[in-house]
């Protein structure tokens, strides 16, 4: 573990009965960091965010927040604030008072009460909003009350879960620019959670992507990405073309592998530990394809096209190789038409050496 | 077209049934409204004429403002207490995950569905082999029995009916347990707190059975309406006040059902 964690997550498990939501999950969090916990639902990503809040006690393993352990600390107590899923924007009180519901403990003078709650309405862009009712707000402005309540307490930590899931595209994409922004302006550590993929690359500095109540990896967004350690998370983040491959030869740093009707490769042996069935995968960025073979790629086929789809930025294309059960996904920028491969015309694929990824099947 | 006429004969027939329903249910109280202001100390057909003297006789009884505080009194009391107890066995069944939740509602909810008969004396045993003299304390205690589970009923589906984030969010901002429900519990619960409170009260001062056992030498209106009934002379006075019980109940289940549905509206607004 490195010294600079601010949240220090030790070996935490939450059993329900006989379901581990969370199994032995160990990461460090460091402060200031915008973190992200990614997965498909019920990978027990909330079950954690709820522990760091102290909503669910851990059934082993501690928790530090900023070298203090929480086992004992009660969420009132706690540094950390929480934005809620549904906002729970309190339904009986207007924006002025929910923002200002947690100063109460405070116990500040009227003038400073007064000061901060404006404050805090000014950086959430809610002034003016003051004496309105939850009911008179927009699914947007009810999360920026939320948002707005919970920085006002000036928490070590802001826990966010899935904050953007009941917004419309546009307005989830608005705010990403601003929550994104918000943290750089408050420095506070961020911990938020998500499904969605894309949100976490987006936002992150960091992203912890979980399984089955495990931690699978925690990596920068652009390492998660480049180098995904399994055949799940590489699924999971972007898009991904997977080949069998065969080891049919080991000399001293080199391993040979049989990728199909891909051809051969040599690939560093440390990719491929002894005795372990591995993958060849690809991003289908990653794969060009022209009417000649490349001479210089070792992966290379002949392949028809089957479909292709227009995405505005770029064209996806589909293609077939003979002898592979999954049609191949590549994606181009090109931007002439003309150059465009037609449906049902015969190309050669091909995918740079240095640019895959061998994971463990 | 023979299908719309088909429809429309079934229409016919169905509002008829309606009016008809509405009729058999209303006959007997507009019947005790109508002979509460006949002119006869006889219950019975021709009417005899326009007159308020019963209402006179009535607001001149003494007996009777007496049981009627005491009603008010027990009707307080047994609802107010019914419902706090219901306000937190809700919150402890609906919120905490008791162990044994379901054996408790439906230990609790026992006496809605138990003859109230069973349950008068029952309880009159009981009060019996205790040693304890029977007064309004004991008819106060019989309809805190008898109102519980209805209460419970409200406020179980009352709590059931918003998001707990509520309360965690209370407590994610600083508040301990106590004050989060003040601030935050209590005032969502509130409509139901209130026509719990209401529907209590009224099942309180109807309350003839239970009551009938565990009397003591006080009366409450419904027991005092039933010593009055062996007096013929008495009876169309027990109209007019029976006539004026109705319009209360009448006007007190309005404002219960107003309250049950602002309170559901604004929770869908949340």
């Amino acid at each position: 573990m490195s010294d600079d964690a601010f949240i220090r997550i030790d070996r935490v498990s939450k059993h329900f009965g006989d379901v581990r939501a969370v199994d032995n999950v160990t990461l460090d969090i460091r402060r200031g960091e915008f973190f992200a916990l990614l997965g498909p639902s019920g990978c027990g990503k909330t079950t954690l965010l709820r522990m760091i809040a102290g909503f669910d006690t851990p059934t082993y393993g501690e928790i530090h927040i900023d070298g203090q352990p929480m086992a004992d600390v009660p969420p009132n107590h706690r540094p950390t604030n929480m934005v809620f899923q549904s906002y729970a924007v309190f339904p009986h009180l207007n924006v002025r008072q929910n923002v200002g519901y947690g100063l109460r403990k405070e116990r500040l003078e009227a003038k400073e009460e007064t000061r901060r709650v404006d404050e805090a309405l000014d950086l959430v862009h809610l002034t003016g909003f003051d004496t309105r009712k939850p009911n008179q707000l927009s699914g947007g402005q009810r999360q920026r009350v939320a948002l707005a309540r919970a920085l006002i307490k000036r928490p070590k930590v802001l826990l966010l879960d899935e904050p953007l899931a009941a917004l419309d595209k546009k307005l989830r994409e608005e705010m990403q620019v601003e929550l994104r922004a918000l943290q750089r302006s408050v420095g506070i550590t961020f911990v938020f959670v998500t499904h969605d993929q894309e949100e976490a690359l987006a936002l992150s500095d960091r992203v912890a992507v979980m399984f089955d109540g495990r931690v699978e990896q925690a990596d920068t967004p652009r390492r998660l990405y480049d180098y995904p350690i399994s055949t799940r998370i590489a699924g999971f983040i972007g898009q991904m073309n997977f080949f069998d491959a065969q080891e049919i030869g080991r000399q001293g740093d080199t391993v040979t592998l049989d990728v199909g009707p891909l051809g051969r490769i040599d690939v560093p042996a440390r990719d491929v530990p002894d005795g372990v069935q591995v993958k060849v995968a690809a991003r289908p960025e990653l794969i060009t394809f022209s009417t000649a073979p490349a001479t210089d790629h070792a992966l290379k086929a002949k392949a028809r096209v089957r479909g292709h789809a227009f995405l505005g930025d770029r064209s996806q294309f589909i293609f077939d190789v003979a002898g592979l059960a999954r049609p191949i996904v590549a994606v181009t920028s090109l931007d002439d038409e003309a150059s465009m491969p037609r449906d049902g015309a015969e190309l050669w694929l091909s995918i740079p050496n240095d640019w895959i990824n061998i994971l463990p099947a | 077209m023979t299908s719309a006429t088909g429809f429309m004969v079934e229409n016919r027939t169905l509002k008829a049934y309606a009016i008809m329903a509405v009729i058999y249910l209303y006959a007997p109280i507009v019947i005790l409204l109508a002979f509460s202001f006949n002119n006869s100390i006889f219950i019975a057909f021709p009417f005899k004429g326009l007159t308020l003297k019963w209402y006179e006789a009535m607001a001149a009884n003494t007996q009777l403002h007496k049981a009627l505080w005491n009603s008010i009194v027990v009707g307080a009391i047994a609802s107010v207490v019914a419902t706090m107890i219901a306000t937190l066995a809700a919150k402890a069944v609906t919120r905490h995950g008791m162990p044994g939740r379901h054996a408790m509602v439906s230990l609790v909810s026992l006496p809605m569905v138990m003859p109230e008969i069973i349950l008068g004396i029952a309880l009159l045993v009981l009060l019996f082999s205790l040693g304890v003299t029977l007064s309004l304390a004991t008819i106060i205690l019989g309809h805190i029995i008898v109102c519980t589970p209805y209460a419970l009923v409200i406020m179980i589906s009352r709590f059931q009916g918003y998001d707990p984030s509520y309360e965690e969010a209370s407590l994610d901002l600083g508040e301990g347990a106590l004050s989060t429900f003040w601030r935050v519990t209590l005032p969502l619960v509130w409509p139901g707190v209130a026509s719990s409170l209401l529907l209590t009260f009224l099942i309180s001062f109807d309350d003839f059975v239970v009551t009938f056992f565990v009397t003591g030498t006080e009366q409450t209106l419904p027991i005092f309406i039933w010593s009055q009934l062996r007096f013929a002379d008495r009876l169309p006075g027990v109209l007019a006040l029976g006539s004026l019980i109705i319009v209360a109940s009448t006007v007190l289940l309005v404002i219960v059902e107003w309250l049950r549905r602002r309170g559901e509206g604004a929770l869908r607004t949340m």
